[in-house]
């Protein structure tokens, strides 16, 4: 559905996660860590990852599409997400 | 019972011994009761939005800066600002609550009574205590002979309107309610909320050293009694022995 590789995504899904989106002091995480355990991810931290995956894709997600098991790391975002998924 | 021996319906009865039912379901998860005090401040409404989320809605208190509850949960809110805990807080709590709303009927009154159980803790162990609240109240609804189901709800109390609104709850299933029909229509009788740490970080609250997650479950009293008088008719007197052996009416 897009012309970035799922690789591609979850380097760069990874990179922000760990470097922008998690509150300080909060341990980082890998590309199979579960994002929404131990209260990494709050609402205005999803819709963060949420607008980072979009504009990164440069398309809107459907609606029907974002689902939590779509969301579950960062890996499964970009297996759903990535080109060759 | 036998019917002849029940007494007649006493306003407000089947509120008082539903608050009875209810609190027990709280404590079977832990709650401990508690009675924080009215009334609201300006300044806590402001702190957790209120104003902002739902304009006008707030009913002065007669003073200036004062407020009555526009739900139950607030004043354990007020009562906790910068509060560090040292272990989670799971309390429930009942009094009444004022809204202004554009219309009125009986089943959206500007007043009406709220038992809820408030978790405070972190994220896991809200997360289960509103799970476990949601079936056990499903249950207790389908023993009572209600036609109850749960249904997920796109007015988490705190998101903005529109698409990010409907995308947080369809992942994060911020809000579950409990409907029951009521003059044919589905309504909700109960829900069952995960704030995530929207309460604790506004007002300063840790638990453990960490910002505090909460929850709560929310059951309207009126709204279950209305429930109840759709499924078996207003006179409690002709319900089935099942369903007032319940509630001990």
């Amino acid at each position: 559905m897009s012309g970035v590789s799922a690789q591609e995504l979850e380097t760069r899904l990874l990179r922000f996660v760990n470097d922008h989106l998690l509150p300080e002091g909060v341990e980082p995480v890998d590309a199979s860590t579960p994002l929404f355990a131990g209260g990494r991810i709050n609402s205005l931290r999803l819709l963060n990852l949420l607008a980072f995956v979009e504009r990164t894709l440069d398309t809107e997600i459907p609606e029907e599409e974002i689902v939590m098991d779509r969301f579950h790391s960062v890996r499964r975002i970009s297996e759903a997400f990535g080109r060759g998924a | 019972m036998p019917e002849e021996t029940r007494r007649a319906p006493v306003p407000g009865e089947i509120e008082a011994a539903l608050d009875r039912r209810f609190t027990r379901l709280a404590a079977d998860h832990e709650a401990v009761a508690l009675d924080p005090p009215y009334p609201l401040s300006r300044d806590f409404l402001d702190r957790v939005e209120f104003f902002t989320s739902f304009p006008r809605r707030a009913l002065s208190a007669g003073r200036t800066g004062s407020f009555l509850p526009p739900a139950t949960c607030y004043r354990l809110f007020q009562a906790l600002q910068g509060s560090g805990l040292e272990a989670p807080v799971v309390a429930t709590l009942t009094g009444p609550c004022f809204r202004r709303e554009p219309r009125y009927d009986e089943a959206r009154r500007q007043a009406f009574t709220m038992r809820e159980a408030v978790f405070v803790a972190g994220q896991d162990r809200v997360t289960e205590l509103r799970d476990a609240l949601s079936d056990a109240s499903l249950s207790l609804a389908n023993e009572l002979g209600l036609e109850a189901r749960l249904v997920e709800a796109e007015d988490a109390f705190f998101a903005e309107p529109g698409r990010a609104k409907r995308l947080l709850q369809r992942l994060l299933r911020l809000k579950v309610e409990l409907v029951a029909p009521v003059a044919g229509a589905p309504l909700a009788i109960a829900s069952f909320n995960l704030h995530q740490d929207f309460f604790g970080t506004r007002l300063d609250i840790t638990v453990g050293g960490h910002t505090a997650w909460s929850g709560c479950g929310a059951w309207g009293l009126e709204r279950w009694r209305l429930a109840l008088e759709e499924r078996w008719g207003p006179d409690h007197r002709r319900w089935p022995e099942a369903v007032a052996g319940v509630l001990s009416v």
